[in-house]
């Protein structure tokens, strides 16, 4: 993998291949912006996450499929998504990026050594 | 229910084959939030549709290309008033050269027609306002007040064929990178 995942990307992803909430699990826009919110502890912007999820997409890390909506959302459809096995490839090379990164680092660090 | 001026601002500004999908995540969410506070969930669905509008390649695109025009509009505006007689055809012919770039370059740089065309719009719009104020403001020589319409509606109409040709122009360059 020529590019490493930003933080963002990889909350985004995680979101979608190990959700935590039944919501979650579902794997639809709202669903994974609920989910990396939750990842991250903070409000994420609509905005930033479905920019990321086309750009994953486009990268071939994911894939989507539009489905219908049910009444509580006007009956129009949802985009749910499923990670690619280059995603799951991608999210590894990250977090072994990181521990390499890491390695033999006290955590949390207190000062320069 | 969200506001119906910034649904249509957030549809306006998505593209076609996400603009449901999205539309109705955002509504679901929304209605959720709006059963515990209803002005805070409007208060959220603002916030994202402005998430949108800075995310969207537009509005860089076309605030940028837009300024840099209106600029140069409003030098030409000083230079025909400031002249030693008064001559408004730079300043006419900056405004019909300005609407057609903004259109064809935000439409090719968005592969988006309506993109280009509602760039255009915004700025000759504003183009125009600041026209109309600095005649009355100076009290200068203006033609009747019924055919200003005129150059605006001869603006957009070259804006929308320079837009429809930017998008043309950008699927052309698009096929012939994929095809290598």
């Amino acid at each position: 993998m020529a590019d490493t995942l930003g933080t963002f990307e990889q909350a985004v992803l995680l979101a979608v291949a190990q959700p935590q909430t039944p919501l979650g699990k579902e794997a639809y826009g709202r669903a994974v912006l609920k989910e990396a919110e939750l990842r991250l502890g903070r409000e994420v912007s609509a905005g930033a996450v479905y920019a990321t999820l086309d750009r994953l997409e486009a990268k071939g890390l994911l894939r989507s499929e539009t489905r219908t909506g049910d009444d509580s959302r006007g009956g129009l459809p949802r985009r749910h998504y499923e990670i690619l096995s280059a995603g799951i490839e991608a999210l590894n090379d990250a977090r072994a990026t990181a521990d390499r990164l890491w390695n033999g680092v006290p955590w949390p660090l207190k000062g320069a050594s | 229910m969200p506001s119906r001026i910034l649904t249509r601002l957030l549809r306006a500004l998505l593209p076609l084959h996400t603009c449901d999908s999205i539309t109705g995540d955002l509504l679901e969410e929304f209605c959720e939030r709006s059963l515990t506070d209803s002005r805070g969930a409007q208060r959220w669905y603002a916030r994202q549709v402005w998430s949108f509008v800075v995310a969207a390649p537009l509005f860089a695109c076309a605030v940028r290309t837009s300024l840099g025009w209106f600029a140069v509009f409003a030098l030409s505006c000083g230079w025909a008033i400031a002249a030693p007689v008064y001559t408004p055809g730079l300043a006419v012919f900056v405004f019909l050269l300005a609407l057609p770039s903004i259109g064809f370059y935000v439409a090719n740089r968005t592969e988006n027609f309506r993109a280009g065309v509602t760039a255009s719009v915004l700025a000759g719009s504003c183009m125009l306002a600041l026209a109309v104020s600095l005649i009355l403001y100076f009290g200068l020589r203006h033609p009747p007040a019924s055919s200003t319409p005129v150059p605006f509606a001869i603006g957009l109409g070259l804006a929308a064929v320079s837009a429809f040709v930017g998008k043309c122009a950008a699927e052309r360059m698009e096929h012939a990178r994929l095809s290598l």
